[in-house]
């Protein structure tokens, strides 16, 4: 063991330093599997303070840090860069402070998402960002990608939800973000959630709570096509009803989701609408009624109501398992995850069958349609060369027309390692540039998750001009640090 | 000489000018209805103006995807006009509707009594572009409501006071307009009894537009629903039984007819003064009566409206007395130490009050972008949180 690995070991002990080439397996990828490296050591840290002396450490010695969560992610956000070392949050999982007067709560980032509501479930709040994958995924996470979920249509996102944070610098210096109502000077929470471990690592999070909303109804409508299911999409949203969740799922979806849960959904039904509406409870009866209509008018198949909880979990159940469920009719399938204007719906998804089929591969769709948010599933075998190629070509082909739409190349999985080079698609040299400036106002050293975002290398130097200090530096008043 | 203000005609215009500015030395401020101007300390360095009033395109409406893209020179009132035209609403108050410029609204974070239900800039706000110190164009997140490429500047640029950059284009998402809205009024007498009416107003999960208290002495509680009918009937109804127990007299009111709300933004008139105090909200009751009300008798012509469900106060004032200076310093330092915060949005020029309060722990963070986007310090020196 180098020296470097001893110091690190003795920070967090022997039992959570990893340096067995077994063991590091583990770590080589997030949920995006396809990429690989091996790091050269893990640490799993318990404290704020020991994931501060880690950082110190490998920046005294240049290494590179790549945060990792529950390694969930679908971007590769968490994909180790050659050499660096990875700082694993998921010992950091206790809940440190719930205020319900306050309605907020203090955690480590390596709580589940689905347990902080689990634990507020008998005082009737919860945490409304939902992720499919919150059963397994951890709040740290869900702040690096600011994650979305299908209830983000009416509630945000994990930034509208985030009040602040507390966050280890390239310098191990430990700092406090936000965390108050309207804390003052720039939104540094609302650059630190979705900044993909590119900032720091956040090492506690404040998270607000809401009241469970009096009534949920859930629709669950088949339609022949993904045409009359985006028309009643659309239609619904045209009502002035903001319901909490739309989402679509089409014929393959439907068929997957059948073969691995015990959902009894028609495998003849070209598309299906799983819809929640909630809030107050005459006015969820009312905006259900006319949801019901319009689904109608749309020209649905067959409209189901679930008669009890239970029946409403399982329908959610198959949702939120529908990648997972893709391995029963694909030996592999690749993930995409862009954004269109809700408008857009049917014409995009034509589009995407189409280059499927030039392609020779089917796609999968199942997505939160409400907000146009897409999740084309490109499904392929990889025994066959040269399949994954091809699906991979599909994938970045949806991503363009996404943003010929006037989209975007990602909705809540993050840019990570897969799409950095999407990146140019969507933004201008002068655009990233800028966006850059936040991360060497951070980190300008680059230490944290280098290569992921950002398309091409970029340096935190001295830009030309020559500084001119402000009044108030050379009154005292403020200086450069 | 005065210099006359810069009035760009486009974009490109006000890029042009901020370069030249920047290039020689100079520094700036954009300044829209300048209905927020009070808010900040005075700048460190001369400012020659640049009115956004010529930059009010709509760049792009989609009402099926209920999103808009605006130059920020256009007025609230004339954005919600032309989606207003749809049934559709930017769902953000501006006390000044026919003069505060979007682009103001945006720097300066305002909001009014409706972001209990519909939050702030932040939670509408899904684009920006802005022009850099250096005349560069950049933009940041893009014209869909669901986007996570990037770093999120348009989070960055809100409530920054434009001290990073010029924002001169925004794309929002916007909310359909509500069916109806209807309000109801408690008489409560003390602000623990309103503390425990606005705790079970959220304890039965009532989702209330707005949630107001006035009246210094005899505080009422103004509480208003947003939706379609049946909905509000209920949550009026529900109101009304919770307040009930508590024995208050209620008034069912107008919610049209009420201009209660736009006393939550005195007018900025000369010689006014304008604070707004945050708190936890647990804290409502000492606040109101170990802070808010010990300082109202050292201003005048005062009056407070308070939000408890957001956690804010805010205080206004015609005129000042003697004791207002150290009264406001007391009452920052009272609500400091709980955590929360005093803001002066206007003040009269001779009371001297640092605008903002003890800069945040993250300060070093706030200087260094403020070096990395504005190096030559060319956008409202010195008028920001800590000097920025």
């Amino acid at each position: 063991m180098d020296e470097f690995a001893t110091r690190l070991t003795a920070i967090v002990g022997a039992k959570h330093a990893i340096t067995d080439p077994g063991e590091l397996l583990t770590y080589e990828c997030d949920g995006l599997a396809g990429f690989r490296v091996r790091p050269r050591i893990v640490v799993l840290p318990r404290t704020t303070e020991e994931v501060s002396a880690c950082v110190k450490l490998a920046r005294a010695a240049r290494v590179s840090i790549v945060p990792r969560g529950a390694g969930t992610g679908l971007s590769g956000g968490a994909l180790p860069t050659e050499g660096c070392l990875v700082v694993g949050l998921s010992r950091m999982k206790d809940i440190l402070e719930v205020d319900l007067p306050n309605f907020r709560m203090r955690v480590g980032p390596g709580v589940i998402n689905l347990d902080i509501s689990k634990r507020l479930a008998a005082d009737g709040y919860y945490y409304a960002p939902d992720p499919s994958s919150q059963s397994v995924c951890s709040i740290g996470g869900n702040v690096a990608e600011n994650s979305g979920g299908a209830h983000c249509l009416k509630y945000g996102f994990t930034v509208n939800h985030v009040l602040g944070v507390t966050m280890v610098l390239a310098d191990g210096e430990i700092v406090e973000i936000g965390g108050t109502i309207d804390p003052l000077g720039y939104d540094l929470t609302g650059v630190v959630v979705g900044s993909e471990g590119l900032l720091g690592i956040v090492t506690e999070v404040t998270v607000r709570l809401l009241r469970r909303p009096q009534a949920t109804r859930t629709i669950f409508a088949t339609f022949p096509s993904t045409d009359e299911a985006g028309a009643a999409v659309s239609a619904i949203i045209a009502a002035g009803i903001v319901p909490a969740a739309i989402e679509m799922m089409d014929q393959l979806a439907i068929e997957a989701i059948v073969a691995s849960t015990h959902v009894d959904w028609p495998l003849d039904a070209g598309a299906a609408l799983l819809i929640d509406v909630d809030g107050i409870t005459g006015e969820v009866e009312h905006t259900a009624e006319i949801v019901l209509d319009l689904v109608k008018t749309a020209g649905a198949i067959e409209i189901r109501t679930p008669r009890d909880d239970a029946e409403r979990a399982l329908m959610w159940k198959g949702r939120k398992g529908a990648f997972a469920a893709m391995g029963r009719i694909s030996p592999n399938y690749y993930v995409q995850d862009g954004v269109i204007p809700r408008s857009a719906i049917s014409t995009v998804l034509r589009e995407i069958a189409r280059l499927g089929t030039e392609a020779g591969l089917r796609v999968a769709n199942v997505f939160h349609a409400g907000d146009g948010n897409l999740h084309p599933l490109v499904l392929y075998d990889g025994r066959i060369p040269g399949e994954e190629a091809k699906a991979e070509h599909v994938g970045g082909e949806i991503l363009k027309i996404c943003v010929r739409h006037g989209g975007s190349i990602t909705g809540e999985h993050g840019v990570g390692h897969d799409k950095a080079v999407y990146m140019g698609e969507l933004f201008t040299d002068d655009d990233l540039e800028t966006q850059h400036y936040v991360r060497c106002a951070f980190d300008p050293q680059r230490s944290f998750n280098p290569g992921k975002v950002f398309p091409t290398p970029r340096l935190c130097g001295d830009r030309p001009g020559v500084y001119t200090p402000s009044s108030a530096e050379l009154a005292g008043a403020a200086g450069r640090g | 000489m005065i210099a006359l203000p810069h009035r760009p005609n486009s974009i490109d215009e006000l890029a042009q000018t901020i370069a030249a500015i920047d290039a020689a030395g100079d520094a700036c401020a954009l300044v829209g209805g300048a209905t927020e101007i009070g808010l900040g300390n005075p700048a460190t360095r001369p400012l020659q103006t640049i009115e956004t009033a010529s930059l009010g395109r709509i760049i792009e409406y989609a009402p099926a995807d209920l999103t808009i893209t605006v130059e920020t020179g256009i007025t609230h009132a004339a954005l919600q006009a032309e989606v207003r035209k749809n049934g559709q609403f930017l769902a953000l108050d501006a006390a000044h509707p026919e003069s505060a410029s979007i682009g103001g609204l945006i720097a300066a974070n305002s909001w009014g009594r409706r972001r209990t239900k519909y939050g702030t800039i932040k939670d509408l706000i899904v684009g920006v572009a802005i022009v850099r110190a250096d005349g560069t164009r950049a933009r940041g997140g893009g014209k869909v409501v669901k986007n996570v490429a990037g770093f999120d500047l348009p989070k960055l640029m809100v409530g920054s006071l434009g001290t990073l950059g010029a924002i001169a284009e925004a794309t929002f998402r916007l909310h359909p307009l509500p069916q109806i809205e209807r309000a109801v009024g408690f008489r409560c007498s003390d602000h623990g009894r309103i503390q425990a009416i606005v705790g079970e107003l959220i304890g039965h999960a009532l989702e209330p537009t707005s949630i107001e208290v006035v009246g210094e002495i005899n505080p009422s509680l103004l509480v208003r629903f947003d939706g379609f009918e049946r909905g509000v009937s209920e949550q009026v109804d529900a109101a009304l039984a919770i307040a009930r127990t508590y024995g208050v007299a209620i008034d069912e009111l107008d919610a049209t007819a009420i201009g209660l709300a736009d006393a939550a933004h005195v007018r900025a008139r000369s010689g006014a003064i304008r604070l707004q105090i945050t708190h936890l909200p647990s804290a409502y009751t000492s606040v109101m009566n170990a802070i808010v009300h010990p300082l109202m008798p050292t201003l005048d012509q005062v009056r407070a409206v308070a939000l408890p469900a957001i956690a804010a106060v805010f205080v206004s004032a015609l005129g000042t007395t003697s004791e207002s200076r150290t009264a406001i310093l007391e009452a920052r330092a009272a609500i400091e130490a709980e955590g929360g915060s005093l803001v002066v949005h206007a003040q009269p020029p001779d009371l001297q009050v640092e605008a903002w309060g003890k800069p945040p722990p993250a300060f070093a963070l706030m200087r260094a972008l403020k070096e990395r986007f504005d190096p030559h310090g060319t956008f409202n020196p010195g008028r920001f949180v800590g000097g920025l």
